[in-house]
């Protein structure tokens, strides 16, 4: 995906502010995915799936909806009602549930189970919610055309636009990768529907931060340096 | 010679070099073991011609006169053992009371063991082994039905050599097997699975009354009830219970006949799985069961109902030989069934335990000295049986030869003392040893490749990839005519060609086959050379305006490839070839959510840009339409796109099961009709949601048809499609009634009306297909005068050759109406499908017809969505939907109750509209290969259409883009393959040449996966069959894109005649 040509930046507090926001992520996460691993704890996802993605999604739901508030007051918006944002939260709130379900269907027309693990498969749905559309939800509002001007036109600006986009599709390549360990015959726990494929959700989540982090930091520079020259 | 013709040849050529890659390679990796063609004979230096007390017999005394073999196919242990603690119902246990009977009165008498096969479990490779004693091989198992006659040495052979008589009766492969052997013989043919009662009345018959004669020594009877059975039924069937039932019978009648002098064996060549199916090397297929008896005594080892001994079915052979008294055949590995030497009248074992052990050690050491006799013989015609081992088996014989040496001077000496037991039963064990060493040694050894040829083979592949890959290089850049430099490739690995063939085939092991190794590597070396200079240089190849944009840069072709590799990748490990079905799944599913998603984001990306955002805001604020909403271009391709994966995804339903899959249920749609009697209700809603299946079929091709405006008038194929077609499905499906009925009404039918109903599809498929090479056009013209009378039918879509109509207007005369010109080419090709599909589906069965029905679907929607991507200026490459249909012949190879498994294969296909016994394979052949191979048939047949539908403008685009090309008024349709007939031809040949690659890729894959695992566990049971399937698959694609191939060059000569006659007019 080839970056366009009329970037649009935003302010330099948006700037470093996302940059270290991934960073924080990425530490919290990986903190929360790999501490754990196979001590047979509440967090571990190997032995308790259902209950410790539950606390990943938390996780990612708060961090992003902290982030998404920190940038819409930044940018100065003009201030809307009480009432508006309750409404806009609810909406904001029905999309991600309609998402989930959404990713839960497609997981099925994958190949998961249709009537056996469906908690499994919902858990994993909303996994995948609450990191490829969340962000957007929080970032983007529920406005259609500035989905589609990230999604659809590749035109997002030097900021929490593109850490979405980034993130949103290398959270979903995550996930399709995640699903070829599950066919080999090594007879691990961790073979078991949906964990590599949340794994590898979470991995790609981390990975696109980084690369939105450090796309950012070049395609920022270099930009600088267009200003300058 | 035309372009067409060359283009033909070439493909011709591409694949003859893919199909002798494969032959070459399979001629190395399924290789037979060395055959020694010599016999044991009655004089050898470790045994004497006499023996002490003893009747005649060579090598040692005859314990039997006579003996009676029945061989009950498919015989499980579980059906022979007594079972005193079920309580259960279930149909096939202890229905053989006989053996139980005897073996609690007579435990003297009577042996129970299970007896091991070695797999394969088909039953000419058992046949082969319970006679020979040696080990089978992988080849052999798909010559199931074409036997041969055995040229090694076998206990047949070796009762004939002694002037004995045989008579046979049963399973007719003996006779191909040992033609001309028997005294007296009634053979009945084996290959009729549903004939359940033929074969076995025939023997019992016959039995009783020839046994009565006593003019024979040895009687073989093979019945074959037990095996039809559950091929039918499955074992837990009341029909088993019945079967079983008659066996017990009949043994009961023989072992009442049966005098003091004979010995009776009652066994199975091999066991059966949970489905009654065998082939493979379950647990289940392996344990058959082996009974002997005889009114004299057997043993002095009475038999003991807790503790079943394990023989394997190798050890019968050395057995039977000693116990009539011949020679053990010269390359038998068995080892004897001690425990039926324990008893010898002439030396009073009934006293002496001594004795009695002895005389099973006496047995052992003629076994083992006939095992090293052979060891030794084989050495000198190959050297694959490691040497160190044999060094130190052969210490082992010989120490335990003086052993016995020393013994018996101590015997003679001092009598029998306690401590002797002990030693013989040490000896006894050293033998036993030996002999099992030497067979499991043999057994590892035995599966011995021909390294050479299988290098040679994969290096002819890399030839066939590199000359595919240079084909579709030279198909983007020559302009009128193939460029000569093809001339060149052709003529050189031709010779090659013949070279490795030469090799391979007629002269074997030499040091010049690494010549042809070298030659391969440089030609493979030189072809790409020529693949890369032609990459720049050329300026054709960048002269664009020739070809459509191919989209060579999208995602998608990146996706395509990658899944090519995937695919490739696929076959390296043994889990994923177990799992391909869920695998292929997935990855179409990733390639058609990818290719929607960018048309989605295209479409929205146009219906985005142009509104102005103010008043796009104002739109939806109140007046918020429903249909506005659902009509939207990006829902109603989502919808699509839902659908789409929708259709892929139910098509899990119609998989089998292979054996390794474990948490996976067979598919009820599967399962024949008839067999569905116990719940009436699914019988008859699986059979109405067929016949509905079967009509949306035919309605939906009749009326996409009827869109095209090509079913007008009465030129043959629009006949076919609109009579011949719903007549076929009618017969089709009341063919499939008459299989739901029970099993009893239908046997009792005569054949002829058992084989009508699928001889008259038949008779309409070769009849449409005739009609459709006759005149392949559906065009109907109609001259203007009349044109009032079908305006009245809005239905009807007049295409106007629009060039003709000016061309004539200029005149004054007004053009005549022409129907479905601008669709000729895509309405032949649907007519070939719908043919294809006829046939296909009679063959595969009334469960599988939704799954058809999917096929068709899912193809619908991927070929609309390239029609939607071609309107809006973005096509898919060719590539990518090649890919897309590849992958989805493989997905619905799976899905129409398939696994790449030996045992998976229907053999029930051969016997739609045939009854039984063939004199020759072919015609059953080619019904199960059509049969097996059905989606990857119906995706040769398809793949021209992701060249001709877009053009046609498909039936949604106008929903989704809110354009059809139809509207532009110089829309023609399919018709510009016409008008630039060079582009055509090579536009087909790519399209070819690209699902040859995808088939050399995944040939390649499998090839290379069998060459790496070669000593791998798994490799007959995963790897050597997932070849053989997909070699098979590429002759199936190969064979059917000439095919095409061929047709689609017929439409265009009949389109040009056609223009030439309506131009005249």
């Amino acid at each position: 995906m080839s970056a366009p040509m009329n970037t649009r930046l935003p302010s330099k507090d948006v700037y470093y502010f996302t940059i270290r926001s991934n960073i924080y992520q990425v530490v919290l996460l990986s903190l929360l995915i790999f501490l754990p691993w196979n001590t047979k704890t509440v967090l571990d996802i190997v032995s308790y799936t259902l209950l410790s993605s539950e606390i990943l999604i938390g996780v990612i739901l708060c961090s992003n909806f902290l982030i998404g508030l920190y940038i819409s007051q930044k940018s100065n918006f003009v201030k809307k009602s009480v009432s508006y944002r309750v409404r806009a939260a609810l909406k904001g709130a029905c999309f991600y549930v309609l998402a989930a379900c959404f990713f839960h269907v497609i997981a099925v027309l994958y190949g998961a189970p249709f009537f056996e693990s469906i908690s499994q498969t919902f858990h994993f749905g909303a996994l995948l919610a609450s990191m490829a559309v969340f962000p957007g939800l929080c970032l983007l509002g529920l406005n259609v055309s500035s989905w589609i001007k990230v999604f659809s036109l590749n035109s997002a600006d030097l900021g929490p636009e593109s850490v979405v986009q980034i993130t949103a599709v290398s959270s979903i390549i995550g996930a399709w990768l995640g699903a070829f360990p599950i066919p080999l015959d090594w007879d691990r726990d961790w073979q078991e529907w949906p964990i590599t494929c949340m794994v590898g959700t979470l991995l790609g989540y981390m990975t696109g931060l980084i690369i939105a982090a450090l796309h950012l930091c070049i395609r920022y520079n270099q930009l600088r340096k267009h200003k300058v020259t | 010679m035309t372009l067409g013709l060359k283009c033909i040849c070439l493909l011709v050529f591409l694949s003859s070099i893919y199909v002798i890659g494969m032959f070459i390679f399979a001629k190395g990796f399924l290789l037979k073991r060395v055959v020694i063609e010599k016999n044991s004979t009655c004089a050898v230096n470790f045994a004497h011609q006499s023996d002490l007390h003893g009747d005649e017999g060579c090598w040692m005394h005859r314990s039997y006169k006579r003996a009676i073999i029945i061989v009950i196919d498919a015989m499980k242990f579980e059906f022979m053992r007594y079972d005193n603690g079920s309580l259960h119902n279930i149909p096939y246990k202890n229905k053989m009371s006989v053996i139980n009977d005897l073996l609690t009165t007579k435990p003297l008498n009577s042996k129970l063991y299970k007896f091991l096969a070695d797999p394969p479990t088909t039953t000419l490779q058992r046949l082969k082994g319970l006679t020979t004693g040696s080990l089978p091989t992988f080849v052999d198992a798909g010559a199931n039905f074409a036997s041969s006659e055995i040229t090694e040495d076998n206990f047949i052979d070796q009762l004939i050599k002694q002037g004995k008589t045989i008579i046979f009766m049963g399973d007719d492969t003996w006779m191909g097997l040992y033609p001309g052997r028997f005294r007296r013989a009634f053979p009945f043919p084996s290959f009729n699975v549903k004939d359940l009662h033929t074969v076995d009345n025939g023997i019992l018959s016959n039995l009783l009354p020839q046994l009565q004669k006593q003019d024979w020594d040895l009687t073989i009877a093979h019945f074959l009830g037990v095996d039809h059975c559950g091929h039918r039924y499955g074992p837990d069937h009341p029909a088993m219970a019945e079967k079983l039932s008659q066996m017990n019978h009949m043994i009961i009648n023989v072992t009442k006949q049966i005098a003091s002098d004979t010995v009776l064996f009652v066994f199975g060549d091999h066991g059966m799985t949970r489905t009654g199916d065998h082939g493979g090397d379950s647990q289940d297929e392996l344990e058959a069961g082996l009974f002997i008896y005889s009114p004299s005594q057997l043993t002095s080892v009475p038999y003991s109902p807790d503790r079943t001994m394990t023989v394997s079915q190798k050890d019968f052979v050395p057995t039977i030989s000693l116990l009539l008294g011949v020679p053990i055949p010269f390359s038998s590995l068995g080892r004897i069934i001690t425990d039926l030497f324990t008893h010898c009248t002439g030396w009073k074992t009934g006293s002496s335990s001594i004795k009695q052990l002895f005389h099973s050690v006496k047995a052992l050491r003629l076994n083992a000295h006939q095992i090293n006799t052979y060891l030794q013989e084989y050495f000198q015609h190959s050297s694959d049986f490691p040497i160190q081992t044999y060094y130190q088996l052969k210490s082992v014989l010989d120490t335990a030869e003086t052993e016995l040496n020393s013994l018996l001077s101590e015997l003679v000496r001092d009598g029998e003392s306690p401590l002797m037991e002990e030693k013989l039963q040490n000896l006894r064990d050293k033998y036993m040893f030996y002999i099992d060493e030497v067979g499991g040694t043999a057994e590892g050894v035995w599966a011995q490749f021909d390294v050479m040829s299988m290098c040679i083979g994969v290096l002819t592949l890399f030839l066939a990839l590199s000359v595919n890959v240079y084909f579709i290089k030279i198909s983007f850049w020559w302009k009128k005519d193939i460029p000569a430099t093809v001339l060149v490739v052709f003529l050189v690995s031709l010779v090659y060609l013949a070279f490795a063939v030469f090799q391979s085939f007629f002269i074997g092991e030499s040091n010049s086959a690494m010549m042809v190794f070298l030659m391969g590597n440089c030609l493979v070396f030189g072809v790409s050379l020529l693949i890369f200079n032609f990459k720049g240089s050329n300026p054709l190849i960048l002269n664009n305006k020739e070809n459509p944009p191919l989209g060579f840069e999208s995602l998608e072709f990146v996706l395509a490839v990658f899944i090519t590799f995937l695919t490739f990748v696929t076959y390296f490990s043994n889990s994923f070839v177990v799992n391909e079905d869920s695998i292929t799944l997935y990855l179409l599913q990733s390639l058609s959510w990818v290719l929607s998603f960018f048309t989605l984001k295209h479409v929205v990306r146009m219906s985005s840009i142009p509104v102005d955002p103010k008043t796009k805001k104002q739109k939806p604020s109140r007046n918020f339409d429903i249909m506005r909403v659902l009509t939207h271009p990006a829902l109603v391709l989502i919808f699509l796109t839902i659908f789409w994966s929708l259709f892929l995804r139910l098509s899990a339903a119609f998989r089998v099961c292979r054996e390794e899959q474990h948490q996976c249920e067979a598919s009820i749609f599967l399962q024949p009709l008839g067999n569905l009697n116990s719940q009436e209700g699914v019988k008859n809603f699986r059979y109405f949601f067929t016949l509905v299946c079967l009509f949306i079929m035919v309605f939906v091709i009749h009326q996409v048809m009827k869109h095209f405006g090509n079913l007008n008038g009465f030129p043959p194929p629009v006949l076919g499609i609109t009579y011949l077609l719903p007549l076929s499905a009618l017969f089709c499906s009341l063919h499939w009634a008459l299989q739901g009925l029970p099993q009893k009404s239908m046997d009792n039918l005569p054949p002829w009306q058992q084989v009508l109903l699928p001889r008259v599809v038949y008779f309409l498929v070769t009849l449409f297909l005739f009609l459709l090479i006759y005149d392949p056009l559906c065009i109907f013209v109609v001259l203007r005068s009349k044109r009032l009378i079908m305006e009245d039918d809005k239905q009807l879509i007049p295409n106007i050759y629009h060039q003709l109509k000016e061309n004539l207007e200029e005149k004054g005369d007004k053009p005549p109406l022409v129907y479905g010109l601008a669709t000729s080419f895509t309405a032949a090709t649907v007519a070939m499908v719908t043919l294809a599909l006829v046939l296909l589906g009679m063959l595969l069965g009334d469960g599988l017809m939704p799954s058809l029905l999917l096929v068709i679907f899912s193809v619908y929607c991927h070929l609309e969505i390239i029609t939607i991507r071609e309107t809006i200026n973005l096509p898919v490459s060719l590539w990518t939907s090649l890919v897309y249909l590849c992958v989805l012949a493989s997905v619905f190879f799976y899905a129409t109750g398939h696994q790449a498994t030996i045992p998976t294969i229907r053999w029930e296909s051969a016997f739609i509209g045939l009854h039984g016994d063939f004199t020759n394979n072919v015609l059953p052949a080619i019904l199960i290969h059509l049969n097996t191979f059905s989606s990857h048939v119906l995706a040769a047949v398809i793949c021209p259409l992701i060249l001709f539908w877009p053009k046609t403008g498909g039936l949604l685009t106008r929903w989704v883009v809110g354009v059809n090309k139809k509207d532009s008024p110089d829309w023609i349709g399919d018709f510009c393959f016409h008008d630039n007939k060079e582009n055509f031809r090579m536009l087909i040949f790519r399209i070819y040449s690209y699902a040859f690659l995808y088939q050399g890729f995944k040939v390649l894959g499998s090839v290379l996966a069998a060459f790496l695992h070669r000593r791998h566990l798994m490799v007959w049971k995963i790897f050597a069959p997932r070849f053989v399937f997909e070699a098979m698959t590429s002759f199936t694609v190969y064979a059917l894109s000439i095919v095409m191939f061929m047709f689609l060059l017929r439409v265009d000569s009949a389109l040009t005649k056609w223009m030439k006659n309506f131009l005249k007019k």
